[in-house]
């Protein structure tokens, strides 16, 4: 039957690679005197697995039941059963009180329509606000939940989408919550006057219509199965009584006192200081247990996890090199957490120098990534093989092709294609080109820099020339869209969504390396159309086995989020942070 | 007097849009536009149309003079990364600065003069010694690296003090707290303003005491504190309102390093992060804000000399 088809499809949901969040509010990091040092301090003590999948929830993907997104009342306690273990050892009974304080490094701007979206944005909606649907990490694979929407339906072309929001939803206000507000909300989103990075997540909606007062249809533009992902992915709902006739880059009046259904509703802000949010007793999900959670602006690193140690805060997402600062504290875990992340270095697909595959591989042989987990993420994720992670469940496929520390066979892979070492050691081809090569990356990741010298110490083994091009955050995101680079260091964090259309497809915007493969084209194209979810995963599966063999980009690590958190903390879902903090209704403070 | 006082502020709106025009100049060059625009989940085609609704695809000279005009109404535009109005984010971050700057260069005038007179006196004593070497100690050290060792000791371990920001979250307001929150960061500015005015006033000290009529003054017969202080302190102190002339700025444009490290809501910190992420109206008004004040500082430093040196007439 269609529903039940369509509903399989879902428990894995859509394929669209996400596209990347600003990962840190651009420049802070980056400023301070010694805002690399700022993040370094002693290496880590911490032993995490370092086994190939060091991820502990990434065992083999199990079926999941139907119950987690069925249709009825499906409430997050309700799919909480079938949750992984979450934070410390849960010492029973939730107490209710307490407030839950989180560093974030600058003043965040809670309203999740328009730019920034910088992270702390993010961070503060995702408590306030909430949308269609969530993430929630079930037996290792992060799965779509219901949250607003009740639940959905497509057509058998996935080119409509019917959902039915929960009855009973208000706003902090006491209005309720009705299919106008959805409407209204994508329709801004979709608004070119609208000044927002979350549009290109959601570019194949042609029209949101209102059916009824709790029933949304999409309808697209062309088939799109990732869809239902796509809606949870940083995107939530706003209330169109309060923000109709305003200019959505500047809500000024909405912005005074911000309104959302989350489970907690806006109480104040200090500029520059912190953004006080308190418990919502009328969520649509229960009550929280916490009273309330500050929102604590250090911009500093080294503060942070100087003020985790003092108790003043909760929660700080910790650098590796801060591991050992925060590790054997009596009142701090440090855990660690999945998210879908990928970390490579791309080639410059518009050099022909990179033309012959076997150049490619040898790049990749030249590597010992298992060392470079080891030594510098400290353990703190896996080796990736692939741009799918295991956290995307079934669509994951571990038989690929696999590279590991072999110079030899690089250097006779190179041999084969062409290339020898001239007079002056650099690689040559007869057509007298050269392989010096600019490496380009960022200074805002400390590991950047650290793995990129690594990197280049290899590739000159081979007889390389590798020229180091470390920028700060916006000119490195300049020159990597101008293609001023020949290898570039990078990453990209996705919806739980194994869809890569947008950066593998040969003529998409976000394409940034002008790779082209038409056989990868033509699977895309077809796996994000296909309703049939195990169809869907031949495909992917095939896709991941082509990608390891042509190698567009050499795959270094999925890396683990290391996190702080206070032992007085309970029921925090072990999951990237993002994700986390849609599920603060449950979180609950121990008196010590 | 007064004609004096309207020639220098004729003098300084010249100047303040001269600093305008360098200042709008240098963060438009600034290679990497605006960091809400690198946002990587942007297609070329958004950015394009982000920059056509902020106005930044029109001409240097078109978005200067558009800004002029709103500052004329008192606009000084909304920042990109708050979605603020950048006069709101001022008038809430400049008396924070102001606060810290203040409270700092207080201290460390009443500190550094005696100091540095007393060790000016005392030559080479062992009092001397210990003064420059710790004053030295002071210029050496690194702001980041001293401050949070300040945090790591007096909050972390002996937990007589908080490990930043300005004030207790959910407490009223209360001077003990607020003060309190002013220790650590304070200290660490004046540690750092201690070092330079202390050697300043020293020098200066040094210089004056050395000087005919200082000479003329003790062979009269006057006793020692009476020279010190009817006839040295005034000619020492005029280099040193010199140096206090810079430091006024200083302590408004807010140490950047100390106010981050204490998470200190003050205008260093929001200026220098404007220009890392080009957030250019906010760039434009602080540094407007600041020269400003530099500017009026200025002029009270050379009515001070007015008053300090008989010799200088201000015409």
């Amino acid at each position: 039957m269609e529903i039940d088809r369509v509903l399989e499809e879902f428990r894995m949901a859509g394929t669209r690679v996400s596209r990347r969040d600003l990962l840190r509010a651009a420049g802070v990091g980056g400023m301070s005197a010694g805002a690399v040092a700022l993040l370094a301090a002693c290496g880590g003590t911490a032993t995490p697995s370092t086994s190939g999948n060091s991820n502990a929830n990434a065992s083999a993907p199990t079926p999941i039941p139907q119950t987690s997104i069925l249709g009825g009342s499906a409430t997050p306690e309700s799919n909480a059963a079938a949750a992984s273990p979450t934070a410390s050892t849960s010492a029973g009974t939730p107490i209710k009180g307490g407030t839950w304080r989180f560093a974030i490094q600058s003043d965040p701007v809670p309203y999740p329509v328009t730019l920034p979206n910088a992270l702390p944005d993010l961070l503060v909606c995702k408590t306030m606000y909430d949308g269609l649907v969530k993430y929630q990490l079930q037996n290792g694979v992060i799965q779509v939940v219901p949250d607003l929407a009740d639940s959905w339906t497509a057509n058998s072309t996935l080119t409509e989408y019917t959902f039915v929001l929960k009855q009973g939803v208000t706003w902090h206000d006491g209005q309720p919550l009705t299919a106008d507000d959805v409407k209204f909300t994508f329709d801004t989103e979709l608004d070119p006057k609208t000044n927002t990075s979350s549009r290109g997540n959601i570019s194949s909606i042609q029209s949101v219509e209102v059916v009824d007062t709790h029933t949304v249809k999409f309808v697209l533009k062309n088939p799109y199965a990732p869809l239902p992902v796509m809606l949870g992915y940083n995107r939530w709902i706003v209330p169109k009584h309060l923000l109709q006739g305003q200019d959505p880059n500047q809500p000024t009046s909405f912005l005074k006192n911000p309104v959302g259904t989350g489970p907690f509703k806006f109480k104040q802000v200090a500029q520059g200081s912190y953004l006080e949010v308190q418990a919502n007793p009328d969520y649509f999900g229960g009550a929280p247990f916490l009273d309330g959670i500050v929102f604590k602006v250090i911009p500093d690193g080294n503060a942070r996890v100087a003020q985790m140690k003092s108790g003043d805060i909760d929660f700080t997402p910790v650098d590796t090199s801060q591991v050992s600062a925060v590790s054997g504290l009596p009142n701090v875990t440090v855990r660690q957490a999945p998210q879908v992340q990928y970390e490579y270095i791309a080639f410059n697909h518009k050099d022909p120098r990179f033309a012959d595959v076997r150049v490619r591989q040898a790049f990749a042989y030249a590597l010992d990534r298992d060392a470079m987990l080891k030594n510098l993420l400290k353990g703190y994720g896996s080796v990736a093989n692939g741009p799918i992670s295991p956290l995307m469940g079934d669509y994951y496929n571990p038989d690929v092709q696999k590279y590991s520390l072999d110079l030899n066979k690089a250097q006779q892979l190179l041999s084969d294609a062409g290339w020898k070492k001239g007079s002056d050691g650099i690689l040559a081809n007869d057509k007298g080109d050269k392989l010096s090569l600019r490496f380009l990356g960022t200074n805002i990741f400390p590991l950047y820099p650290l793995d990129m010298v690594y990197a280049q110490q290899q590739f000159q083994k081979l007889g390389v020339d590798i020229k180091l091009d470390i920028e700060s955050w916006t000119v490195n995101n300049q020159k990597e869209l101008a293609f001023e680079w020949d290898l570039l260091r990078s990453y990209w964090i996705t919806p739980p969504e194994p869809d890569m259309y947008d950066h593998y497809y040969s003529k998409s915007a976000a394409n940034d390396w002008a790779y082209s493969n038409p056989q990868v084209d033509d699977i895309l194209t077809k796996a994000r159309q296909e309703p049939d979810h195990q169809t869907r995963v031949n495909l992917y599966h095939q896709f991941q086995q082509i990608v390891a063999t042509d190698l567009p980009l050499i795959y270094l690590y999925y890396p683990q989020e290391v996190q702080a958190v206070s032992t007085i903390t309970h029921d925090l879902p072990v999951m990237g942070y993002r994700d986390a903090l849609s599920w603060m209704n449950k979180v609950w403070l121990s008196k010590s | 007097m007064a004609a004096y006082v309207v020639r220098r502020l004729l003098q300084a709106v010249v100047l303040l849009f001269i600093v305008s025009v360098v200042t709008f100049l240098l963060i438009h060059a600034a290679p990497g536009g605006p960091a809400i625009l690198s946002n990587p989940e942007l297609s070329r085609d958004e950015v394009a149309q982000i920059k056509k609704n902020l106005g930044l695809s029109d001409p240097l000279p078109v978005q200067y003079l558009r800004w002029l005009k709103n500052l004329s109404h008192g606009d000084l535009g909304t920042s990109y990364n708050s979605v603020a109005a950048v006069t709101d984010l001022i008038r809430d971050r400049l008396p924070n600065t102001l606060v810290l700057g203040g409270v700092s260069l207080v201290l460390s005038i009443l500190i550094a003069i005696p100091l540095g007179v007393v060790s000016a006196m005392r030559r080479n004593s062992a009092l001397d010694r210990v003064v420059t070497g710790a004053t030295f100690l002071g210029i050496s050290m690194p702001v980041f690296w001293f401050a949070i060792m300040l945090i790591i000791v007096f909050a972390v371990e002996l937990r007589i003090l908080p490990t930043g920001g300005m004030f207790t979250i959910g407490q009223g307001f209360s001077l003990t707290d607020r003060a309190k929150h002013l220790v650590l960061p304070a200290l660490t500015l004046v540690v750092l303003n201690l070092a330079e005015l202390t050697r300043y006033t020293r020098s200066a000290m040094i210089n004056v005491l050395g000087e005919d009529y200082i000479r003329t003054a003790r062979a009269k017969g006057l006793a020692g504190n009476v020279v010190i202080r009817r006839h040295a302190l005034r000619n020492a102190l005029i280099p040193v309102v010199t140096i206090l002339g810079v430091y006024v700025p200083r302590a408004v444009s807010g140490a950047a390093i100390t106010e981050t490290v204490f998470s200190w809501p003050g205008m260093g910190l929001l200026a220098v992060t404007a220009a890392n992420t080009r957030d250019y109206p906010v760039v434009l008004g602080a540094t407007l804000t600041v020269a400003v004040i530099v500017v009026l500082s200025s002029l009270l430093t050379d009515l001070a000399y007015g008053v300090l040196d008989p010799r200088v007439r201000l015409r």
